[in-house]
């Protein structure tokens, strides 16, 4: 049975710190996690954090977007031929214009879908939370197996720790 | 397939606006009122446009009917964006009035203006409502109109002929603005038909078309006045 | 010009409380206001009903000005659109740390006035009821729209705009619903709660919400170009005279950026004093704004000048008519208002450091956005009022309708904002604490980002 802490601290480097004593002490990155007010410029926090693939999906969003508009202006102005302006049925013009808009269409919303499924989000399950974080400081989520809570609590304590909090 | 046009022999022309009238009772034309006419929102599908030329007293009117001239590249179709106007096979710049959702757009790029907007819904108290043409449909507010060279006398003279067996001869079908003028200025046919008497006129060295350098193509040609 | 953050720190629980302050607390001046706002936007929908029951007709258009207020007020929203989302994105590609109080204010007036902007396709409809003709969907009538159509083409990027602005618009929203909802208390709690989607800060999400708004960024700039790119199409796309001009793609580009910055200037200045956010937007952030304003102006003065001296030179016979009722017939008056108030008037306020105040720079925005809507009204008006045959002149009064309509406008907008304004904090609380932490890395006190009003030993200027 895993246990969950929530560590309070005031500085980012107090919480490099009690990453690092933890990580010796033989807890797995993936049990820990970082939660700030802002975005923390310099290294991650925790190690081998796995990187974003929003870019890819913002480009396969994109290619569906030129596809479904090329197609769209283009197939059905086949089927509708009407003659206007002893313009061409298929102008090469607008339909690249059309293309142009559905292809940004597409990068937009896969970005945003793509940001929601990577995250996980909307997610209104109690996942731990420490809702001071937004007045400042650093709180550091650590799942720790039973036998662990003494040294999880050394090495935090060790690093400046200034509230620890066993939520389960 | 014909490929209607008409010719205008401005030579002729006495600006006496009969064909302006025979196009209102055609066509169902809505007669607007003074406050509206004041506004500028008069239909008149055909109109005659007078210019005046020179000091008094050498001055000189000029009268030009000017109607929908079928522009072969006509500027006004491919801006409508629900399709409500089209160009026809038979060479006829279609105003499709159920379709058309009223903005205007066809009626900006009109070169010629010649394009008509019904602001407010028509109302011909009785027994006005008696001389509606059954053939042309009344268009309520916020839908474009314009010349459509008759098409319903069009229509109609090509089922007659299909029923009977034969072609549409030269000059059987007469616009109402034609069939009105009393000098036979406006000369409807089938251009591609060498034979028609507008196929003939339209080939006369006074022969011009209206703003011909915006490369619209309008398919109506004016025959200039013999000493312009 | 490298922000001075010593002695300026404000704590995190005290920016908190600054920018989450007027999300709870109100006061009955702001009821009062809304109340004036609320009438006014019902009057537009009002007269709106008023138009759509007696027919479009009630507006002032004619022929041959069949388009008049409502396409001069839609290309204006449109182009104050441009405001938010181009200096929001452009700043943030750029790395300019000026914008973060910023992004806020731009990114929600770019939304709301495509909000605003789009209703008037549907306004100026003859039969706006049948305004779904325009989507392409499948039916048994052998219909489709023309793409061919630039209107057509202005639908699918407005569309495209407004779903880019309103994600830029959510996306960097989402951390500071999150402070809202660990703030509030309520029925209030709920909404932010559900608002900010679980957000609890982690590693994680801050890499990949940043991500996605510099993704956003680069994909939002080229669509803003373009979108008012389509709409100056609308004109240059036909043969009429003043209108068939090449130069319309970037002149409205650049009057739309120009608006726009006037607009957001003059957001900026009311929610600084309304929400005494004086130690957030500080008078840097107007100087420089003003500047790129200034920039605008003139900008706005070479377009305009080429496209009229083009035109004179030209001599066309079809253009002088409407080039002349501009310059000295019957337009002059509005013509020369216009130069005045989008040039003569800013030109020494933004140029000269001692008049470039708040107070100036508000005044010469106020003239700018006057300007812009009459540059609009000049570009479509004279033009439509004097067509190829001469016979077809005319002239053009906006109708009682129309011009409730349309200015009505400007308080359905307003109210919109100040809606905005009671729901999310106008600065971007995690983008300024941001801020704060790469200015203090800056200016190298620290070896380590801090956290603001954190006192370390040795730290000579401790903070509140």
């Amino acid at each position: 049975m895993s246990q969950t802490c929530l560590v309070k601290f005031s500085r980012p480097a107090e919480a490099r710190m009690a990453i690092r004593r933890l990580l010796q002490a033989g807890i797995q990155p993936e049990s820990m996690d970082v939660m700030t007010s802002q975005p923390i410029h310099g290294e991650p926090f925790v190690p081998n954090l796995k990187p974003t693939r929003l870019r890819t999906w913002a480009l396969c969003g994109a290619g569906l977007g030129l596809l479904g508009g090329c197609s769209l202006a283009t197939i059905t102005a086949l089927n509708y031929p009407l003659v206007k302006g002893g313009m061409p049925i298929v102008a090469p013009w607008t339909v690249g214009l059309i293309t142009y808009e559905t292809t940004m269409l597409g990068a937009v919303l896969a970005t945003l879908v793509g940001l929601l499924v990577e995250l996980r989000l909307p997610n209104f399950k109690n996942l731990p939370y420490d809702p001071s974080v937004v007045d400042g400081g650093v709180v550091l989520a650590v799942s720790c197996p039973e036998g662990s809570r003494a040294s999880v609590e050394t090495a935090v304590g060790a690093a400046g720790a200034s509230k620890v909090n066993w939520v389960s | 397939m014909p490929q209607w046009g008409m010719t205008v022999d401005l030579d002729r022309c006495t600006g006496c606006e009969a064909c302006v009238v025979a196009c209102h009772a055609e066509n169902n034309l809505p007669i607007v009122g003074p406050e509206q006419a004041a506004m500028g929102r008069t239909h008149q599908w055909i109109r005659v446009e007078r210019y005046w030329e020179g000091e008094f007293p050498n001055i000189r009117a000029r009268f030009m009917p000017v109607m929908c001239q079928q522009c072969d590249a006509a500027p006004c179709e491919p801006v409508c964006p629900v399709n409500a106007t089209y160009h026809t096979p038979d060479g006829l710049n279609a105003q499709v009035y159920n379709r058309c959702v009223g903005t205007r757009f066809c009626a900006n790029n009109c070169p010629y203006t010649v394009r008509y907007f019904t602001w407010f819904t028509p109302e011909w108290p009785s027994p006005l409502n008696e001389q509606l043409n059954p053939d042309v449909s009344i268009r309520t507010s916020g839908i474009m109109e314009k010349c459509t060279f008759c098409v319903q006398r069009i229509r109609r003279a090509q089922d007659t002929a299909r029923d009977e067996d034969r072609g549409v001869g030269d000059g059987e079908i007469q616009p109402a603005c034609a069939q009105a003028c009393p000098a036979k200025v406006l000369v409807f046919g089938d251009l591609s038909d060498p034979d028609s008497q507008v196929s003939q006129l339209a080939h006369s060295r006074r022969g011009y078309r209206l703003l011909e350098e915006l490369g619209t193509r309008p398919r109506v040609v004016y025959l200039k006045e013999a000493d312009a | 010009m490298a922000h001075d953050t010593a002695p300026h720190h404000q704590s995190e629980a005290q920016i908190n409380r600054d920018l989450l302050g007027p999300l709870f607390k109100t006061g009955p001046k702001y009821y009062v206001m809304l109340a004036i706002l609320a009438a006014v936007t019902g009057m537009v929908f009002v007269a709106w009903f008023v138009q759509l029951v007696y027919g479009i007709g009630m507006a002032g258009k004619n022929r041959p000005s069949f388009w008049g207020l409502y396409i001069t007020t839609f290309v204006f929203w449109i182009g104050i659109s441009h405001a938010g989302t181009l200096i929001s994105a452009i700043l943030r590609v750029v790395q300019a740390e000026w914008r973060r109080p910023i992004t806020r204010c731009a990114e929600a007036i770019t939304t709301f006035a495509l909000i605003t902007g789009s209703l008037f396709p549907l306004i100026h409809l003859g039969r706006a009821w049948l305004f779904y003709w325009m989507v392409p969907y499948p039916n048994s009538r052998y219909l489709w729209p023309n793409f061919q159509s630039p209107l057509m083409w202005d639908f699918i990027a407005i569309n495209t705009y407004l779903t880019g602005s309103v994600t830029y618009l959510y996306l960097p929203m989402i951390p500071d619903m999150a402070v809202a909802r660990d703030k509030a208390t309520g029925w209030r709690r709920k909404m932010y709660r559900l608002l900010a989607l679980g957000w609890r800060g982690t590693e994680r999400e801050w890499v990949r919400l940043e991500k996605a708004i510099s993704i956003m960024a680069l994909i939002i700039i080229p669509v803003a170009v373009s979108v008012h790119t389509i709409v100056s199409w609308d004109f240059a796309m036909t043969l009429m005279p003043m209108w068939r001009s090449t130069i319309f793609g970037p002149y409205f580009v650049v009057g739309a950026i120009f608006s726009g910055i006037a607009a957001l200037l003059i957001a900026m200045v009311l929610v600084r004093k309304y929400f005494r956010l004086e130690s957030y937007l500080e008078p840097l952030h107007f100087d420089n704004l003003a500047k790129m304003l200034f920039a605008m102006s003139l900008l706005w003065f070479y377009f305009t000048f080429t496209e009229y001296l083009v035109t004179w030179y030209g001599n066309e016979a079809p253009e002088m008519p409407v080039f002349w009722s501009k310059i000295s017939g019957r337009f002059a008056p509005l013509f020369w208002l216009m130069v005045f108030c989008n040039f003569i008037i800013p030109f020494p306020i933004l140029a000269i450091r001692k008049l470039r105040t708040i107070p100036m720079i508000f005044f010469a925005s106020c003239c700018i956005l006057v300007g812009m809507w009459l540059e609009r009204f000049l570009i479509i008006v004279p033009t439509l009022t004097h067509p190829f045959l001469p016979y077809n002149y005319g002239t053009y009064w906006p109708s009682l309708t129309e011009a409730a309509i349309a200015a009505g406008t400007l308080g359905l907008f307003v109210l919109l904002y100040f809606l905005f304004a009671k729901f999310s904090p106008m600065i971007s609380i995690w983008e300024y604490e941001e801020g704060l932490q790469v200015a203090s890395k800056h200016t190298g006190e620290l070896a380590e980002p801090t956290f603001v009003g954190q006192t370390v030993p040795g730290d000579v200027h401790p903070g509140h």
